[in-house]
């Protein structure tokens, strides 16, 4: 073989083969890719679908699971890297979810059901209620499943602590970081992320204390109590009967429409009850 | 450079040539595979939303029946007459009365409670293959008081 013939050979089989192995290397890589894709994505649908089923179960509902990658929920989108899948699910949680997760499951009502609630809670969270008086801590804490009340402890506003969320329950030192309440078990409100807002019921107060989305959460808490309160506006229609008046009923329901308030939410449930004990049907 | 050594380079290219071939084909059969893997992934998905959305609508508040607050295991069917349901993708949800069978059609506000059937959701989006599950459900009239049985059906479109 003559030289030039030789160093031919060589050249070829070199750009050959490193074209061929560059074709094999970005072909595994891709395929990774894709396989990772694949995987985050049944992932985060499975874990929305484990959530999604809770919602068979009309009674308050506690479970774990263990995430084998990280997954990020912000307001109604879980993503596991860039995949993501939108939820439905009212999820109050950390941002940032990964290993172990505590998930309790509660029905929200004011005071008909409007939707259900996730709290989800890593498993090596802790919490501060901070409380110098009052009784607001042993309020909350006694409706936690044992699992999740285990993860909070209460101080005292002198003895602050920074391993862990705080919440400031009626208690001086606030600074912005972590939540401030002001109110009782059942309304009032609270500070997040800068941001006042209101919270009805011991179940939106959870919300606010274990959600770093609180306040997106609470728009899509009120757009659910106008759908659902629509349908019940719409039922009164078909049972309507002249010997009942429904008429406070419906005042009642276009006030907590736009307007979230523990008082409405219990008149309506007394006037709902009045129109029972007479006889007529009631509206929920 | 001499004969043999172009005819060595040809049989080279020749079977570069044919290793590509079976290489693109090889490549087209594995994409189609993984192409075919995620629509099945993606029906299974589907599969799993609506047997989810099977077992939770008796319970969504827009449907379930509640008495003081507390909600049974039935379906307040006055809460159906007007009820559009919203974003649930290519299915259609029906839930029709079957036992005892009184009137038969399609409720609306002019006729009920002497029908049998309420619309839900309605959006088959032009697909052919529908896949069909059902659960039984109890429903209960309000202004009648009385519960009576029947089923609620999704078909589901692909």
């Amino acid at each position: 073989m003559k030289k030039g013939q030789f160093q031919f050979n060589w050249i070829f089989i070199v750009v050959v083969g490193a074209l061929f192995l560059f074709f094999f290397v970005s072909f595994a890589i891709k395929y990774k890719d894709f396989q990772e894709s694949k995987t985050n994505t049944e992932i985060i649908n499975n874990l929305d679908n484990t959530l999604t089923a809770l919602q068979a179960s009309s009674f308050k509902t506690f479970d774990t699971l263990n995430l084998p990658v990280k997954i990020t929920s912000r307001c109604g989108k879980l993503n596991a890297e860039e995949r993501e899948v939108k939820t439905k699910n009212i999820i109050f949680s950390p941002r940032q979810l990964d290993k172990k997760i505590l998930i309790w499951y509660e029905p929200y009502k004011l005071p008909f059901k409007i939707s259900s609630f996730y709290y989800i809670i890593p498993d090596d969270a802790k919490y501060y209620f901070v409380e110098d008086f009052g009784t607001l801590s042993s309020e909350l804490l006694e409706n936690m499943p044992e699992d999740i009340r285990k993860k909070f402890s209460v101080i005292r506003s002198s003895n602050l602590k920074n391993d862990g969320k705080l919440i400031f329950l009626d208690a001086s030192g606030f600074d912005n970081k972590g939540v401030k309440v002001n109110g009782d078990i059942n309304q009032g409100t609270v500070i997040v992320n800068g941001e006042e807002k209101i919270y009805v019921g011991r179940e939106l107060l959870y919300g606010a204390i274990f959600g770093d989305d609180y306040s997106c959460l609470l728009d899509k808490i009120k757009e659910e109590t106008n759908n659902v309160g629509n349908v019940y506006k719409s039922k009164i229609n078909v049972i309507n009967r002249v010997s009942c008046n429904y008429n406070l009923v419906i005042d009642y329901i276009n006030n907590l429409q736009s307007n979230l308030d523990y008082e409405i939410a219990k008149d309506l449930d007394e006037e709902n009850t009045r129109l029972i004990g007479q006889g007529c049907v009631g509206v929920f | 450079m001499n004969k043999k050594g172009i005819m060595q380079i040809n049989e080279t290219i020749i079977v570069l040539i044919v290793f590509s071939i079976i290489l693109i084909l090889s490549i087209t059969i594995f994409y189609r595979y993984n192409i075919a893997s995620v629509e099945d992934l993606g029906n299974e998905f589907e599969r799993n939303r609506v047997l989810n959305l099977l077992s939770t609508l008796p319970n969504d508040p827009n449907v379930v029946y509640s008495n003081l607050g507390q909600e049974e295991n039935s379906i307040d069917t006055s809460k159906l007459v007007n009820l559009k349901l919203e974003k649930l993708g290519f299915m259609e949800i029906r839930i029709r009365e079957i036992y005892p069978l009184n009137s038969e059609g399609v409720c609306d506000a002019s006729n009920y409670p002497d029908c049998n059937e309420f619309v839900l959701y309605d959006d088959n989006g032009n697909k052919e293959n529908v896949n069909i599950l059902t659960t039984p459900i109890s429903l209960y009239y309000p202004g009648l008081k009385e519960y009576k049985s029947g089923v609620l059906e999704i078909k589901w479109f692909n």
